[in-house]
């Protein structure tokens, strides 16, 4: 298909309902869709505006859980009791 | 022990994977202390009871102990660590024999007969910075994720989280690729459902 023949689509075949833009998502943020596909995916996206605010505050709470867990291994301790056991379990077997 | 002898952080970490694979003892006392407090954080994520979580971080040392050979270096040393110790608390999770809770699929209710969204969605103007600096919601949004069934729990840490891949995570669940997809989107909209209110 001619990318810069604009009157061979937005047509029928590029026509997705919401449904099916919600089964797109997982691979469109990791951006592991193909070419159509993407296509497509963008081409509702542009028609949507329901999709569109759905789509940000989706990526808005990945963004949000990764954050969220971002700092909490800075304080990482391990009980002294605990690298005892290890360190013992350790020498069972040896 | 002789202080003299302990390995020290200046050793570089070819130097210190060396010395593991020659089965020496204060390098493996080292990598206990210097990552053992990191794997426990991150098996307490998977595995709600402490005792659980030290289990798994000690189990993954005695795993390491012995595969340190195989260590091709591929990854850091602590990104293998972190590998083990989710695959370890996963295991856990399954001996366990704690059911894979199936993931709400009533995606009928977002849209109407002709797939479109009902619901049209306001945006999110709440920043993430202010988010992030209050404590309380934090902690809040911290445990709905926590408190999530076991499998959307385990899609959205090692997705979202963790960062692994969705093929990465069809084999540390053993499920399909696709199965990992759904699972995972539901999950996430599990915890739209759980967290919206806190957002507005
Ligand atoms: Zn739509």
């Amino acid at each position: 298909m001619n990318i810069e023949d604009k009157s061979s689509y937005p047509s029928q075949e590029h026509s997705i309902s919401c449904e099916s833009f919600d089964t797109f998502i997982v691979d469109y943020i990791d951006d592991n869709l193909q070419d159509n596909q993407k296509r497509i995916f963008i081409h509702h996206l542009n028609e949507c505006p329901a999709c569109r605010v759905y789509l940000k505050n989706y990526e808005y709470r990945i963004q949000l859980s990764k954050s969220i867990f971002a700092n909490d291994t800075d304080k990482a301790d391990i009980p002294n009791q605990l690298v005892d056991a290890i360190l013992a379990a350790k020498k069972q077997t040896d | 022990m002789d202080l003299s002898k302990r390995i020290n952080t200046d050793l570089s970490e070819d130097e210190l994977i060396v010395q593991l694979k020659k089965g020496n003892v204060d390098s493996f006392e080292f990598i206990v202390r210097e990552y053992g407090g990191y794997l426990l954080i991150i098996a307490k994520r998977y595995l709600t009871s402490e005792a659980d979580a030290q289990d798994a971080v000690q189990d993954t040392y005695l795993h390491v102990f012995s595969a340190i050979v195989t260590f091709e270096g591929r990854s850091s040393l602590k990104s293998w660590l972190h590998r083990i110790v989710i695959n370890i608390s996963l295991m856990k999770i399954r001996s366990n024999k704690r059911r894979l809770v199936e993931l709400i699929d009533d995606n009928a209710s977002f849209f109407d007969a002709n797939g479109k969204r009902i619901e049209t969605e306001t945006e999110i103007t709440l920043s993430l910075e202010k988010l992030m600096a209050d404590d309380s919601q934090r902690e809040y949004i911290k445990t709905q994720i926590t408190q999530l069934p076991q499998m959307a729990k385990n899609l959205l840490l090692l997705k979202d989280i963790e960062g692994y891949s969705t093929k990465e995570i069809a084999e540390l669940l053993d499920i399909s690729l696709p199965s990992v997809k759904t699972g995972l989107h539901r999950a996430r909209l599990l915890l739209k459902k759980k967290i919206e209110h806190q957002l507005r």
